[in-house]
């Protein structure tokens, strides 16, 4: 697992919600595009929880940065949208970016859990 | 030395359960419970009586503001006795403005560390009053621009004639003197000054020179 958002706190507690989930081992984080780029490639996670807006004036950051996941490091990486904006329109278009789910952050984390769980099974069936 | 007990308040279920689930593993800080919104929070708080309460501010699109009505609410019921932090992605000068004056005792961000959160926690349940060195300089900066408007506002309420008498008044000029240099009749000296001091709710000359030098009349 890797995980990306600008929020530090966020982050903290999603590695720690995480941490006892069985089969799942969060192998690095980060804050943003240029954060995640100094870092991914060394990792090479299966999934990806990916946040949506990184701050003020960087919304939607985070699909344009799926995309160029895909484009670069190929579609063995399965990546989940995990953002505030419930918006059906900001969906579509992660989707279409190549995100394979899309969770809230206001949902329960036996969503997520299982979120994770079917991108990781994505990788297998690839 | 008592464990700090902690209550998080935030619409986002999985920011609430990791920060539950970060603080639960350090020493000294005791998780009471979680709550999404400003009644739950004010149940659990009546419920657990906290110590500290991790506020968010934005509970979505139909809630927002919510963190402050309720941090207001907690704060008129229950003084020093359950302190507030707001814990938020909201870095705007008007929102820390309005946190501080609904009664927060301190002000995170959610792209804070850890260790800041921490601390912060542990300062404000001792009693003390904890923000950013860029928040204080964004409440100060508020708090001047607030006074400043004020003053423009009770400057704007004299005539120039007004201004002018009282610019007098300030190097301490008697009635006579600002009379003849104005040249008008000492008695309506006398009546713009006694209007000067209502507009200005001042009582005598003395008063009103500190407030010229105040207005920038000097």
């Amino acid at each position: 697992m890797f995980v990306v958002d600008d929020h530090q706190l966020f982050r903290a507690g999603i590695i720690e919600l995480l941490r006892d989930q069985k089969g799942i081992e969060v192998v690095g984080v980060a804050s943003d595009a240029s954060d995640l780029w100094k870092r991914i490639e060394d990792r090479l996670p299966d999934v990806v929880l990916m946040d949506i807006d990184f701050g003020p004036g960087r919304s939607q950051e985070g699909i344009v940065v799926t995309q160029q996941i895909k484009e670069k490091l190929g579609a063995s990486i399965n990546i989940i949208m995990l953002t505030m904006h419930d918006d059906a329109k900001l969906k579509r278009m992660a989707l279409r970016a190549g995100a394979c789910a899309y969770v809230l952050k206001s949902d329960d984390p036996g969503r997520l859990t299982h979120a994770i769980q079917n991108a990781a099974d994505r990788k297998m069936v690839q | 030395m008592n464990d700090i007990k902690v209550l998080v308040v935030d619409d986002h279920q999985l920011f609430r359960v990791g920060m539950v689930e970060f603080l639960k593993d350090q020493r000294r800080i005791r998780v009471v419970g979680e709550a999404d919104g400003e009644e739950e929070a004010l149940r659990c708080i009546s419920d657990t009586l906290p110590d500290i309460v991790l506020m968010d501010i934005d509970f979505g699109p139909t809630r927002e503001m919510e963190g402050l009505s309720a941090t207001k609410r907690i704060t008129e019921t229950y003084a020093d006795l359950v302190k507030v932090i707001m814990l938020t992605m909201h870095d705007n000068e008007d929102i820390i403005f309005d946190a501080i004056e609904s009664g927060a005792r301190g002000y995170v961000l959610k792209d804070a560390d850890q260790e800041t959160l921490l601390q912060t926690i542990i300062s404000v349940e001792q009693g003390g009053v904890i923000l950013s060195p860029t928040q204080a300089e964004k409440i100060l900066k508020k708090y001047r621009y607030s006074m400043r408007s004020e003053l423009d506002q009770e400057l704007s309420a004299l005539t120039e004639r007004e201004k002018e008498i009282l610019k007098l008044v300030a190097t301490g000029a008697s009635n006579e003197e600002i009379a003849s240099s104005l040249s008008i009749a000492e008695k309506t000296v006398r009546n713009r000054l006694s209007t000067i001091f209502s507009k200005l709710h001042v009582n005598n000359r003395t008063q009103a020179a500190q407030y010229a030098t105040k207005l920038g009349l000097d």
